[in-house]
This record gives structure tokens, C-alpha cells and sequence, in this order.
């Protein structure tokens, strides 16, 4: 398996045996890839709903935060294309 | 035999001529110096350490501290740490000497060593259990890591935190403890003045350094390792009401694997060990401004017992 | 030519000696192979002959610690591979790996126990800035070099200067052939290009040089090259691809062909001579007799083999004698000579003794 994940409550750690690299995982963060995980290319409305129902991170809006959150993902080498 | 039992003309002549043979925790050490002030640390500060015949030995690293050449042994008068032949190093000032072999044996570990997860980070033990002190330089790790050895508290390490890969414990390396600037005269009123601290060397890198002699009671259990407990990152603040508040493990497990010397070198189990040991531990942040409450602080979390964890 | 009898030469031929060893002679063996960038090999070595429960406890670490240090370097270069190939996707020409990494991505023997610095690829010479260009796109730069040595790198060296990764500090070197222009022969990398394999099947899209052809790289740049520091690592590397490749029906004949197409047969001769010499690698009578043409009188025979069996020998002091430092120099002097004709040689070596710090302070590699 190459990815390795360790959650410490709503944190996570996370290894990549292939490069090697370990990240960390925020709330959102590991929300998403828990989320995409389990709901491969899961539409952006039913994410929303799914999200709005149990809140994150106030400050910017959910929107903004999903996509930082799946950008830094992305970075990480932690989704698959979508 | 103990290194206290060698005179100091015997342990000057050996070290001059084929070296001494020493035992610092898991490592066997074999040193070679003509420079009077390293006889001298090592006379004043490694008296419980074990030393031995160098007939059939195996030591895990040959050092030795010396001038680089007959020149610089007079003018501008320069040293080198030298490992097995080696130069990690440009030569510092004869009058550093004694911290360049401290410094340099702790290179030798923190690149050599991968039977352990290697943290930067000084780790006590009291009643069964650990605390790391992981802290970027200038937090007044040291200062209070000298502070808890002299009130009770088993020096494990003073630098360099040993995991074993294959235990999850702490393996001690209580070799002495250095005091930069400001921490040397604080401990020294700290201990009533009855802590050994040598003779301080000027204008390094981090100001003015010596080191402080181990406690006896530490180097006798130089074998034992310890569970680790606790992971503790100290902060001495002006005026600061001393406090321990809890820490998020996960963003702690990243500190650590970005603060260990070898994290990336054991790839897979690098993680595993370091989650492991995230998973056997509390952590906290600590503020700080008197020493002697830190130590009181401290002393509290090693006298309440351990709650049970979930696995 | 006596075989070479410092402790880790003989403990590479004959690896169940350890059995009998002293602590002193551990000792010493650990410390060889540390300086020479053995010690993970050596414990390839004496696992596959079953040998490492008999090391004793306290010398046990030394290996476990090298050997997790190699394996780690095989999923990184590995890893690395990767990244290199989707940089250099868009190029007309196929990645084509040489050396260390080589061995890695065709899973040879060669690769165990190996310690890695940079990876080394080749590059047709014409695709070669599309190549420096695209490489920097995906974070590889060129690193620090001063003026004089970058303008020596590409008017001179057949690599253009080492590339670093911005983030992950890995180092590329990119070749576009083998030996430079200046060098007095010529293998044409064309031709090396025109027998490339693939790696393996979990290698897509990278290739190495055929199995003559990467003994003979190993051979020439153990001679051309100026940097002797792990002259004997390199030769086990050599005695490695020879052992797994001479089982192979005619093979002996084809390296011989080979060599002889691409001027090599001097290195050959030279690199079989002293892996005997080393490391007893078994090379067959007959070869010898084929290697005649390239063979040394006996005068320059002798002079050779005194500076290459002390040059290639790791430089710690048990493996030195009086004459070693001198032999050294001869052996760099001489790569030098082959890869630069004279006029351009002594300038570049004034300036490497007297300007650049001959004293460089990088950290020694761990074995």
C-alpha cells in the first residue's frame, strides 16, 4: 500500500512510500481525502452539503478553503487526477 | 576501570600516543589528542565514565582533536576534529578545543547511528519515564534540562534523543551537558555552586560555551534505557507564568521528523517509529520564567501516575 | 601482479575469514570499508553468505545502519527516476540511464549495497539544452559552481554542470557522451545509443546501455575520470555486472568486439586487470590473449600498476604506504591527460591546486 496514514483526532500524518515524503493532514485536509477516498470524483455540490453540515474552519468561505485544501493535496501527490 | 582512575600525566600520555578507549553510552569511543585543554575536559568532566585496555578492541569511532600542522600549533593556533581520517569540519581556534570534540562526537552519532530514530532534543527521566525537550537553540532547553538533572531528574541526553527502532525506548547518552552565555553563571547559583562546570571557551559560534559533568547516578544507569512519556516543548519567557498546555500530536510528530537528524534515512520505519512513539505520549508546550517552579512543574507530571491509553 | 592484501580486499574474496576475526580486525575492516563506500556492500556480502549472525554484537550495528541507508537510497533513485522521466517527457529521445542508477533500474545485483551521490542520464548531444531547459522547469538547477568551472563543464566535459533539486536536493548529471571531445578516444555515443534496452517492465519509458556496453562505461570511467575517491566501489560494481553477465553464451567474445568498436580496449584491459588484482573476478585466459593489441609493454605495465593499485585502494591510512599520495596524483594527473590534451590540462590544474580551496569541506559520505 503506498500511502500510510496515521489520524491523531482530527489531524492526520501521512507517509508516501514511493517519494518517500511525509505530510501533514489539517481537519479539512484529511476531511477531503478521507471524503475522495471513499466517493472518487464526489460532485462539488454534494461535498458542500456533506461539509456544511458539520463546520470546519471559520474565516473564509468553505469554497475557498475546499479548494486550498485540494491544491495542497494535489502538491502532495495525495489525489489522484481528477 | 573508570577514567578517575587514570592520572592525569597517564590519560595525557595515552591520549597522545595510541588513545584512550571510552564507553559513552551505546558507543564505544577511541580518542587521540596533544591538546593540554582536551586531557583536561575529558579529566574533569568523563571521571565515571568506563575506559578500556586497547588490546583486541572494537570502537565505534576513532576521533581525535589536534592542530591541523606545526605552523598552526604556534601561530593563529587552529584545531581539527578529525573522524578516522576525516575532516567533517574547517578548524576552529585552539581555545574551542574541548567543544569541538563534544560537537564532533555528536556528529559521529547523529550521521552514523540509524539503529535509532534520532531527535535533536535533550530527554530526562524521573519514576520510569521520559520527557524530550525538543527547542530550536536559544529557548533555554539546556538551561533547563541542567536544572532538572540537578534536582532529581536522570540525564539521558543533553542533544541527542536515541529511539530504538526496534523497542520504541530511549537509549542514554549522558555525556556532559553544554551551557551557553547566560545559562552558565544561572545554573551555577542554581546548584549552590555545586554542579562542576569547566572552564568556558570564548567566541564560538553560539558565544561562550562550557559544559557541565554528568551526575554520577546518570552515568552509573547509562545502560538502562527509559519509556518515553512525555514530549515537551519548553520556552523560557520574560515574566511568564510557568504553564504546560496541551499540544496537537500531529503537527508535534511533523517537529520531530523535521528535527531528527536521520527522519528521511529509514524511509518506512522512520514513520513508524515516530508515530509509535507519538502514540506512547503527552504533549505540551511550556512557558516558563522561573527555573525553580519549571522543576516543580515538572516534577508534579512525573508524580501523577499514567493514565491508560486507547491503543 | 600479487593480489592486494589490506584487510577489505581480502574480506571481499574471501568473506568467511570474518569468522575468525579479532575485535582489531573488525575494527579495522569496519573502518576501510566506511572510507571506501563499501560497508553496505559488504553486508550484502556476507548476508548472501549467510554470514551476519556471526558478526559480533558489537560491530553488528555498523552494517544494519549501512545497509538501511542503501535501501533507502534504491526507493529514492527509484522514485527520482520517475520525476526525471515526466520532466523530460516532451524530448525526442528516450531516458537513457547510466551507472548506479542504471543498475537500479534494470534490478541488477549491481545495485545492492550501493550508495548513490547523483544520477547519472545520457542525452543526444544536439536535444541537449531542450533537456537543460526542461529539467529546470521541473526544479533542477545548475549548481553553485564558480565561473571557471562551469565554462570547464561545457566547453570541455561531456555533462553539462551537475544539476540540483530545488526541494528535494538530488543531483542530475546529464551526459552527452561518455568520454569528452577533447579525450584521446572517442567512443561514439550514437552507437551506444543504437543498443539501449529497456530497464524492466516496472521501469517504463527508461532505458540503460546494453550489458557490454555498461561494463565498458564502468571500465572507462574508472580510468578517465579524475576522482578516485571510491575506485574500489566502482571496481566492485565492475566485478558485479561481470560476474552476472559472463554466463551469458558468448559473451566474452562480444565484449571484446565491443570494446574494440568503441576504442575502449585499453580500459578494458586495465579495469579486468586490476578487479583480478582486487577482487579475484574470474576473466577467462583466452580474454587475455584477445587483449594483447592493447596490452602495455612491461616497463609501462609496471609503472601502472603501481599507481593504480594504490589509487584504487580506499584512502585510509592502513591502506597506504609511502608512495600512495604521489600515486594518487599520478592517477589524477593521467585521467586528466586522457580526457584534455596539454596546453588546456596545466592551466586547469594550476587553477584547481592554487585557486580553488583544495580543501573542500563537504560532509565524507557515510557507507
Amino acid at each position: 500500500m503506498r500511502f500510510q496514514l496515521k489520524q491523531y483526532d482530527s489531524e492526520a500524518v501521512i507517509f508516501d512510500s514511493a517519494s518517500g515524503d511525509t505530510h501533514y493532514l489539517a481537519p479539512l485536509a484529511l476531511t477531503l481525502f478521507q471524503l475522495y477516498g471513499e466517493f472518487p470524483g464526489l460532485p462539488r455540490n454534494d461535498l458542500l452539503n456533506v461539509l456544511a453540515r458539520h463546520s470546519i474552519e471559520p474565516g473564509l468561505p468553505l469554497d475557498t478553503q475546499i479548494d486550498e485544501a485540494l491544491d495542497g493535496l494535489r502538491k502532495a501527490g495525495l489525489l489522484r487526477h481528477e | 576501570m573508570k577514567l578517575k582512575q587514570l592520572s592525569p600525566t597517564d590519560l595525557r600520555e595515552r591520549l597522545c600516543d595510541a588513545g584512550i578507549w571510552l564507553r559513552t553510552g551505546p558507543f564505544s569511543l577511541r580518542i587521540c589528542s596533544s591538546i593540554p585543554s582536551v586531557a583536561e575536559g575529558l579529566t574533569d568532566l568523563y571521571g565515571q565514565f568506563e575506559v578500556r585496555d586497547q588490546r583486541d578492541s572494537f570502537a565505534d569511532f576513532h576521533v581525535s582533536v589536534n592542530s591541523p600542522s606545526l605552523l598552526r600549533r604556534w601561530i593563529r593556533p587552529q584545531v581539527d576534529f578529525v573522524f578516522d581520517g576525516q575532516l567533517p569540519f574547517k578548524p576552529l581556534p585552539l581555545d574551542q578545543a574541548y567543544p569541538m570534540l563534544e560537537w564532533g562526537l555528536n556528529w559521529c552519532v547523529s550521521m552514523h547511528a540509524h539503529q535509532y530514530l534520532i531527535i535533536h532534543a535533550a530527554v530526562v527521566e524521573k519514576n520510569g519515564r521520559a520527557a524530550i525537550l525538543p527547542a530550536p537553540p536559544g529557548s533555554g532547553k539546556s538551561t533547563l534540562t541542567a536544572a532538572l538533572i540537578l534536582s532529581g531528574w536522570r540525564l539521558l541526553s543533553d542533544e541527542l534523543t536515541l529511539i530504538d527502532r526496534k523497542t520504541g525506548l530511549i537509549h542514554p547518552l549522558p555525556r556532559p551537558v553544554s551551557l551557553k552565555n547566560q545559562s552558565i553563571p544561572v545554573i551555577r547559583a542554581f546548584s549552590g555552586d555545586k554542579a562542576f562546570i569547566n572552564r568556558p571557551s570564548h567566541d564560538t559560534a553560539k558565544g561562550t560555551v562550557a559544559h557541565m559533568r554528568p551526575p554520577k547516578e546518570s552515568v552509573r544507569r547509562q545502560h538502562e534505557p527509559a519509556q518515553p512519556a512525555w514530549v515537551i516543548f519548553p520556552e523560557w519567557v520574560a515574566g511568564a507564568a510557568t504553564e504546560l498546555a496541551p499540544r496537537s500530536a500531529a503537527q508535534t510528530f511533523m517537529f520531530l521528523a523535521q528535527n531528527a537528524f536521520n527522519y528521511s534515512h529509514l524511509g518506512a520505519d522512520g514513520f513508524r517509529v515516530g508515530t509509535q512513539l507519538i502514540g506512547q505520549v503527552d504533549c505540551y508546550d511550556f512557558a516558563y520564567s522561573q527555573l525553580d517552579e519549571a522543576v516543580r512543574a515538572f516534577d508534579q507530571l512525573a508524580d501523577t501516575p499514567p493514565q491508560l491509553r486507547a491503543v | 601482479m600479487r593480489q592486494a592484501n589490506f584487510l577489505l580486499a581480502r574480506t571481499l574474496r574471501t568473506p568467511d575469514m570474518t569468522t575468525r576475526f579479532s575485535l582489531t580486525q573488525w575494527d579495522l575492516l569496519v573502518r576501510q570499508a566506511r572510507q571506501a563506500g563499501l560497508l553496505a556492500r559488504l553486508q550484502d556480502r556476507l548476508s548472501q553468505q549467510a554470514l551476519l549472525e556471526t558478526i559480533p554484537q558489537p560491530v553488528r550495528w555498523h552494517f544494519d545502519a549501512a545497509a538501511t541507508l542503501a535501501h533507502k537510497q534504491q526507493i529514492a533513485v527509484r522514485w527520482e527516476l520517475g520525476q526525471i522521466r515526466a520532466a523530460l517527457d516532451g524530448l525526442d529521445c528516450p531516458l537513457v540511464v547510466l551507472k548506479g542508477a542504471a543498475y537500479v533500474a534494470a534490478n541488477l545485483p549491481a545495485a545492492s549495497g550501493r550508495l548513490f551521490n547523483d544520477i547519472d542520464i545520457l542525452v543526444p548531444r544536439r536535444l541537449l539544452n531542450q533537456a537543460e531547459a526542461a529539467l529546470m522547469l521541473a526544479g533542477w538547477n545548475a549548481t553553485g559552481l564558480s565561473p571557471y568551472d562551469e565554462r570547464y563543464y561545457r566547453r570541455w566535459m561531456h555533462e553539462i554542470p551537475p544539476m540540483q533539486h530545488l526541494h528535494r536536493a538530488t543531483v542530475i548529471d546529464v551526459h552527452h557522451a561518455i568520454l569528452p571531445d577533447t579525450a584521446r578516444y572517442f567512443p561514439d555515443p550514437q552507437k551506444l545509443l543504437s543498443r539501449i534496452v529497456p530497464a524492466g517492465d516496472d521501469m517504463p519509458g527508461v532505458y540503460v546501455l546494453s550489458a557490454e556496453d555498461r561494463i565498458l562505461h564502468s571500465a572507462t570511467h574508472l580510468f578517465h575520470d579524475g576522482e578516485l575517491p571510491h575506485g574500489l566501489r566502482d571496481l566492485t560494481d565492475l566485478d558485479l555486472l561481470l560476474r552476472h553477465e559472463s554466463a551469458a553464451p558468448h559473451f566474452w567474445p562480444r565484449l571484446m568486439a565491443r570494446a574494440d568498436e568503441l576504442q575502449l580496449g585499453r580500459s578494458l584491459f586495465y579495469a579486468l586487470r586490476y578487479a583480478q588484482h582486487f577482487l579475484d573476478t574470474p576473466v577467462p585466459a583466452k580474454v587475455w590473449e584477445d587483449l594483447r593489441s592493447v596490452t602495455p609493454g612491461r616497463i609501462v605495465m609496471r609503472l601502472m600498476d603501481s599507481i593504480y593499485s594504490r589509487s584504487l585502494a580506499p584512502a585510509h591510512a592502513s591502506c597506504n604506504d609511502t608512495f600512495s599520495p604521489l600515486a594518487r596524483q599520478a592517477a589524477y594527473i593521467r585521467a586528466h591527460w586522457l580526457r584534455m590534451p596539454a596546453y588546456l590540462l596545466i592551466p586547469h590544474l594550476f587553477h584547481k591546486a592554487f585557486i580553488s580551496p583544495y580543501l573542500d569541506n563537504n560532509t565524507p559520505k557515510p557507507a
